[in-house]
């Protein structure tokens, strides 16, 4: 087995806090190795509503969780401004009988606009606007298509972001600061030193089958969900209780805002626009399996259509595009609901469990990522006597330092308007660098994924840039594939060019492009019906059947 | 004279109409809408061997996946499987311009995805890129503003499914630079069809590789969009190159499956039978095919496919939703059960949802849920029987054509008699 260098620093987990950390940590000067055992954002991150919010429902009980994420959603929005769409929301108030609502309703309606104006306090710090209190007739207006039984509403602001682009930019801005990024490289076991102390890892590259020793000064364990079993690697127990969120994609954008809606059992959810489509979410329930088989399960498809169908009530209309799942590592506590276990992180040392050199990070929020990645850092420069301060809030992200004007863009490469907006969107600053592209190689202009306007330049580049290893991992760098047809008319391209970049064999490429048609299926699976078999069969007859892909030997 | 309703216009629908005519009836066809017919490769697939034996005929490969797949339209047609290789010959018959005649065993053709497949029949301009006579020397053209075919790719596939038949052919990439426009950098392969058959376009392109051309080539490949109703651009190149040309077979966006549509089309209309557009309506005893016309046919054949062209649609639960007849998969009805019980693992591993559809007796009539047939009357073809998922067991419009066959002449028997 080879032995690597020595570093100061190795981070177990490719999340938004691992590579958060990562980033921080070579920003410091730290000799930093990431290790991880997927694609980066390859678990809750990447399966997270992708909202950077305040956390209004944290208010009620964690009132430093809204704060924090508030002020650290306004640094978030000024490293990668280009990553983030603003999201209003209504907040519609209900009665039985809108003509006469009840005591209650409306003690419920001035306890809303309390509560909002409680959040309002937190909106400075991200660029919010204060809520506005709406009557049913001003609702309406804004949003013709909810149910007949509105007393008035709420608005509010959030932000939308790109998690897993987010975590791709962290991992590169990690690279260019001297940190090893190293995805698909799974930790099988940790290197003990002469007093028995944590003193590296020994992990495994699945593309290279060989295991490699990395020797570190400090290993942080921030795998997420996996955190326990990563611990347990070390003898050491590290209690989580997870809980299962998912969410569905819908076909169209019902609306321009989101909107906010009471499932059968209370529980809040919502939905959103993201470009053409919608997004559901969320569910939260306590799960007990193996992070590796979660699966949607057709109670949680209907219990989220059945609550937004109590404000929108044509939602069934649409087809669910696809589901996802992922697991929110919570910190552990007996006797709450899931709904009501705090959002706040906690960092354990683990020097006492006979694991000198090693820590967890557990729990937090996609919106305080930063925070909590400067907490832990902090920690980790003291440890090892490095007195550089935090920089990740001042500097830009990768593509963060400008935003292009997209018209003339266009205009300059002959590319179509909207392909360079969500190129923009996506790439930020770097954008320029892809049209750049596109104007040496003509046939580069031709689009690759239509449903999410992917251009082949763009996913050149982010081929060439983007530390990318399988076809799926396009999926989570110029959204390959997440659109209406689910990769029907894109993938057999994308498995092209892969083979054209990297000099692929035909078998190879089949491999690539069976894994990535299998994650597709993957998350159609749950929701499986209506329309979506008709687009099923389409796809199964291009590839299984014209294709023949599954007739066909794939060695070598 | 009797009359015989066929809803359904793609490949079992077409083939149902034509046998009936054949058979003597007077025929009128409604569809709604082209169908999973158009969207195909154009080439018809058969049979290919459940056990991988290459040089097997397409006859007893049937009579393999009879005997191994119980629920399979071959095996239920068992008695009747000796007359598949009539059907396909009667097929070619109708469209002689397209279809070259099934030969006793599978061809083997080049995919976009760098794959290669077996396949029964072919049009000709893709039978003529059989890679079972393999060339010495082929060359593969790709246009280098056409990234959906990838020539390399392609080259790469024969050479690998090559090796497996311990030869090694000789493979010339051309990039061509037609159409030298950067425009259709965003055009789709039908485009590139249409701009190929405008005055000139033909001869501009076989200049350009004929500059290029390695003398020893015996064969080239071209992307699969040689004409939109005809194979004759094909057919041109090969003599402006004096070369043997083919199309690699197609997958998304097929040129060759709307020439298909076409040629099927044109074969109704070259006999005389009447092609309606627009939906069907059960009333009473007929059928309202057009908002001021009904029939009261003889006998009716179902060939309205499955899911892509809405022979089987999810309403709650899986219905045909013409006569309101059950859905099974095997020999189980799905009834209003979560569809997700019926798929498994992988993309790629068999799933039973996409068996799908009626179940029919030997005569090729639909049963109700008791098992019985639900009209006299009525036959089904194509892939709204269920029992085959066209796409794993390679028997798409090959079951289409043999239903259509049987299920057109038995209508009109039925009639008749």
């Amino acid at each position: 087995m080879a032995t690597s260098d020595l570093f100061d620093l190795i981070v177990i987990g490719g999340g938004v806090n691992g590579t958060g950390i990562a980033r921080d940590a070579a920003m410091r000067g730290i000799k930093t190795l990431m290790l991880e055992k997927k694609d980066v954002a390859c678990g809750a991150s990447g399966a997270s509503s992708g909202m950077i919010h305040g956390g209004i429902r944290y208010l009620r009980y964690d009132r430093q969780v809204s704060q924090l994420a508030s002020i650290d959603s306004g640094y978030i929005q000024r490293i990668v401004p280009h990553l983030l769409y603003r999201i209003p929301f209504i907040i519609p108030l209900v009665a039985k009988d809108v003509a006469h609502p009840s005591v209650l309703e409306r003690y419920l309606a001035y306890g809303a606009e309390v509560y909002f104006g409680v959040y309002d306090l937190y909106q400075p710090y991200k660029r919010g606007k204060p809520s506005v209190r709406l009557t049913a007739e001003e609702v309406y207006r804004l949003e013709p298509a909810l149910r007949r039984s509105l007393t008035g509403g709420m608005s509010m602001v959030e932000w939308g972001i790109d998690a897993p682009r987010l975590c791709t930019l962290n991992a590169q801005s990690a690279q260019q600061h001297g940190a090893t990024v190293l995805t698909y490289t799974q930790v099988q076991g940790f290197v003990r030193g002469p007093e028995r102390e944590i003193a590296g890892v020994h992990a495994f590259d699945e593309r290279t089958r060989q295991s490699t020793t990395y020797r570190g000064k400090l290993v942080i364990n921030v795998a997420g969900a996996w955190a326990p079993k990563v611990a347990a690697m070390a003898n050491v127990s590290v209690r989580i209780r997870p809980g299962k969120g998912v969410h569905l994609s819908l076909d169209r954008r019902f609306s321009n805002y989101g909107i906010i809606a009471n499932a059968v059992d209370g529980r809040q959810i919502f939905i959103i626009p993201h470009e053409d489509t919608s997004v559901i979410g969320t569910t939260d329930t306590d799960y007990y399996g193996d992070p590796d088989d979660l699966r949607v399960s057709q109670d949680d498809v209907e219990y989220l259509l059945e609550g937004i169908e109590s404000v929108i009530p044509s939602v069934r209309q649409a087809r669910i595009l696809r589901a996802w799942a992922g697991l929110r590592t919570t910190l552990y506590e007996y006797g709450k609901l899931p709904d009501d276990l705090s959002r706040e992180h906690a960092i354990y040392d683990h020097q006492a469990d006979g694991a000198k050199n090693l820590l967890t990070l557990i729990g937090g929020k996609l919106a305080s990522y930063r925070a909590q990645s400067q907490e832990l850092t902090d920690l980790v420069s003291r440890r090892l006597g490095n007195s550089n301060d935090c920089r990740t809030h001042l500097e830009p992200l990768p593509g963060g330092e400008s935003f292009p004007n997209t018209a003339d863009l266009a205009r300059d490469f002959g590319l179509p308007e909207p392909v360079v907006g969500r190129m923009a969107y996506r790439h930020g600053a770097n954008a320029v660098k892809i049209c750049e592209l596109a104007q040496q190689h003509p046939e580069l202009r031709a689009s690759l994924c239509p449903c999410e306007q992917t251009c082949y330049a763009e996913a050149v580049y982010c081929l060439r840039e983007e530390n990318v290893a399988h076809l799926t991992d396009l999926r989570r760098r110029c959204r390959l594939g997440m659109g209406p047809c689910q990769g029907t008319q894109c993938a057999g391209p994308a498995a092209a060019l892969l083979a054209r970049e990297r000099g692929l064999s035909p078998g190879q490429a089949h491999r690539e492009l069976l894994r990535f048609l299998d994650s597709r299926f993957q998350v159609k699976r749950p929701v499986m019906g209506a329309e979506s078999l008709a687009q099923e069969e389409l796809n199964r007859a291009i590839y299984l059947g014209a294709g023949n892909l599954d007739g066909n030997s794939v060695d070598g | 004279m009797a009359e015989v309703l066929v809803i359904g216009a793609g490949m079992a629908g077409a083939v149902a109409a034509l046998s009936a005519a054949r058979a003597g009836a007077k025929v009128v066809v409604v569809r709604r809408a082209l169908g999973a017919t158009a969207l195909s490769s154009g080439a018809i697939d058969v049979a290919v061997d459940p056990h991988g034996r290459e040089e097997i005929s397409i006859e007893n490969a049937a009579r393999e996946i009879a005997r191994t797949r119980r629920h399979h339209p071959y095996a239920i047609l068992q008695q009747k499987l000796p007359r598949l290789m009539e059907a396909l010959q009667f097929l070619a018959s109708q469209l002689p311009e397209l279809l070259r005649p099934p030969s006793e065993s599978n061809l083997l053709l080049a995919t976009p995805l760098g794959t290669v497949k077996p396949t029964a029949m072919a049009q000709v301009s893709q039978a003529a890129g059989d890679l079972c006579s393999l060339p010495d020397e082929i060359a593969i053209v790709g246009f280098a503003l056409d990234p959906t075919f990838d020539s390399r790719l392609v080259g790469a596939g024969i050479e690998a499914s090559a090796a497996q038949m311990n030869r090694r052919p000789r493979i010339q990439i051309i990039d061509s630079r037609w159409p030298n426009e950067v425009s259709m950098a965003f055009a789709k392969p039908v485009e590139f069809a249409s701009a190929l058959e405008r005055p000139g376009a033909l001869e501009e392109l076989a200049t350009e590789i004929r500059s290029r051309l390695s003398p020893s080539v015996q064969l080239v490949l071209f992307p699969p969009v040689l004409g939109r109703t005809s194979c004759s651009p094909c057919s041109k190149l090969s003599l402006l190159l004096n070369v043997t040309c083919a199309e690699a077979l197609s997958g998304s966006f097929s040129v060759p499956g709307i020439r298909l549509q076409a040629a099927l089309d044109g074969a109704l209309q070259r006999v005389g039978i009447e092609l309606v557009e627009g939906e069907v309506k059960r009333e009473g005893d007929g059928f309202a095919i057009a908002p001021d016309r009904s029939v009261r046919p003889d006998g009716v054949v179902l060939a309205t496919g499955r899911f892509i062209s809405g022979g089987i649609r999810d309403q709650g639960a899986l219905r045909e939703p013409i006569f309101g007849l059950p859905v099974h998969v095997g020999g189980e009805l799905i009834d209003r059960r979560y569809l997700g019980d019926w798929l498994s693992g992988h993309f790629a591993d068999e799933q039973r949802l996409f068996r799908a559809g009626l179940r029919i007796d030997a005569n090729l009539r639909p049963l109700d849920s008791e098992g019985i047939p639900f009209d006299a009357r009525l036959y089904a073809a194509g892939s709204v029987i269920g029992g085959y998922d066209p796409a794993v067991d390679k028997t798409g419009l090959g079951v289409a054509a043999f239903t259509g066959f049987l299920a057109g002449e038995a209508a009109a028997n039925r009639a008749s008699g």
